[in-house]
């Protein structure tokens, strides 16, 4: 029977599949392991730094600085983390299918796109969506930030932009990565929101400021913008390692459970091959009998 | 002696939380010292040493720039790195502060001039950080 070489064949290029998978888990699990341990170690400073900011934004004349303004007219700048490489499950096109939801729901007048990442590039540029800017070929992401700050900070005092977000995966466990939006400018109006709930806060109003405000400005909202940016991308490359390992994890499962499946077969078919050659004899000797 | 709470975050890490009774920090204007009931304050911090007092030991820390924000009842300082004395290794700074010396004088330019001249100062102050370590210790 040829289905007995051709199920040899198959079993062959399952085991190597699953030995290639395999080894991509390693290498995920071991760089997941870093790159955890780096998002999570950062979360507490970008968090604080960001209460930092609306704290003081809220207490201080929100016309000090050009930061702090608000463009009424201009786009909405989208900045999208995704990954340069596949193979991890379902982690980019859930971020993209999230993305699209979010802009036929929020009707927004006109975006544009800066990314980090090829799959969100390529996606961008098959929709036909206007990319002003790709940082994919720099690795790691992080060496972007200083050139990506400087170009939204520009676009916005420019009033280029009315707002920007930051859409990328949050890692929130190793089972759960979430896609997320992140409005990172304007700064002034989610401090609105926070004035409302401190009014503790108002009464103390008079506090020292060292050396000045507008010194204290322009580094603070710059060095704000800088890190909420780096832990955003710290964020997506967590889970980019995760969903890979769960990614090849699984497939290396599934090849296992294939070749499984082709070895029963395979037997099978031996079996069968076994049984019609002995039939053979007895019925050629009955006949040289007879 | 009442005490304050006091918070250190890095990037990287939580590098200290707990009561002191007294903090100064080297701000972008001057060394600020921090006592209990301090008026709420913002400054920016520059790079320097910091210096924790607490009713069993006083320490040191060498810190890069960043911001400290001085709160009815807590102060939180966020700079860019902050390194215990004891943490510091000194054949490591004195390496650094060489390799730095090197590349400064082959006189660089642009990205490899500022980190030159970042690890440089970053060395400086790390050596005097571990040098009053080791005159507390000796005393």
């Amino acid at each position: 029977m040829a289905s007995e070489r051709l199920i040899k064949r198959r079993i062959k290029s399952a085991k190597n599949i699953a030995q290639i998978t395999k080894a991509m888990q390693m290498v995920a699990a071991s760089k997941m392991k870093r790159a955890q341990i780096q998002a999570v170690s950062g979360r507490p400073y970008a968090e604080k730094i960001a209460e930092m900011v609306f704290k003081f934004v809220a207490r201080i004349d929100q016309e000090k600085h050009p930061l702090l303004q608000i463009n009424k007219e201009g786009k909405t700048l989208i900045i999208l983390l995704s990954t340069n490489k596949g193979l991890c499950g379902g982690l980019n096109t859930n971020l993209l299918r999230t993305l699209i939801k979010w802009l036929t729901s929020s009707q927004l007048s006109e975006s544009v796109y800066v990314t980090m990442g090829k799959k969100g590039e390529a996606f961008l540029v098959r929709s036909n969506r206007q990319l002003i800017a790709d940082f994919s070929t720099n690795i790691p992401f992080t060496q972007n930030i200083p050139a990506l700050t400087s170009l939204i900070t520009e676009g916005y005092l420019k009033g280029e932009f009315k707002d920007v977000y930051l859409v990328y995966n949050n890692f929130i466990s190793i089972l759960r990565q979430d896609p997320t939006f992140k409005k990172i400018l304007p700064i002034s109006e989610f401090s609105l929101n926070n004035k409302e709930q401190s009014e503790e806060e108002k009464k103390t109003l008079d506090f020292l400021v060292e050396p000045s405000i507008d010194a204290i400005l322009d580094t603070l909202l710059f060095h704000y913008l800088e890190n909420q940016m780096r832990d955003a991308v710290r964020q997506a490359e967590a889970s980019e390692h995760v969903a890979r390992m769960f990614a090849m994890k699984n497939a290396t499962d599934n090849a296992h459970e294939f070749i499984d499946i082709l070895s029963l077969e395979y037997n099978k078919a031996r079996q069968e091959k076994i049984t019609y050659e002995i039939a053979d004899i007895i019925t050629a000797r009955l006949g040289v009998e007879t | 002696m009442s005490s304050f709470l006091l918070e250190i975050i890095t990037p990287d890490r939580i590098v200290f939380t707990d009561n002191v009774e007294m903090v100064v920090v080297p701000s972008s204007s001057g060394t600020l010292g921090i006592l209990p009931k301090h008026v709420p304050l913002f400054a920016l911090l520059s790079e320097g040493e910091l210096k924790i007092k607490r009713q069993v030991e006083d320490f040191f820390l060498s810190i890069g720039g960043g911001f400290i924000e001085v709160t009815k009842n807590k102060v939180m300082i966020l700079v860019t790195r902050a390194v215990k004395a004891s943490e510091l290794n000194e054949q490591e700074i004195i390496q650094a502060r060489q390799k730095a010396q090197d590349a400064l004088s082959q006189k660089p330019t642009g990205e490899a001039l500022i980190s030159a001249q970042v690890i440089l100062r970053q060395s400086l102050i790390d050596l005097k950080v571990l040098r009053r370590r080791k005159k507390i210790i000796t005393h």
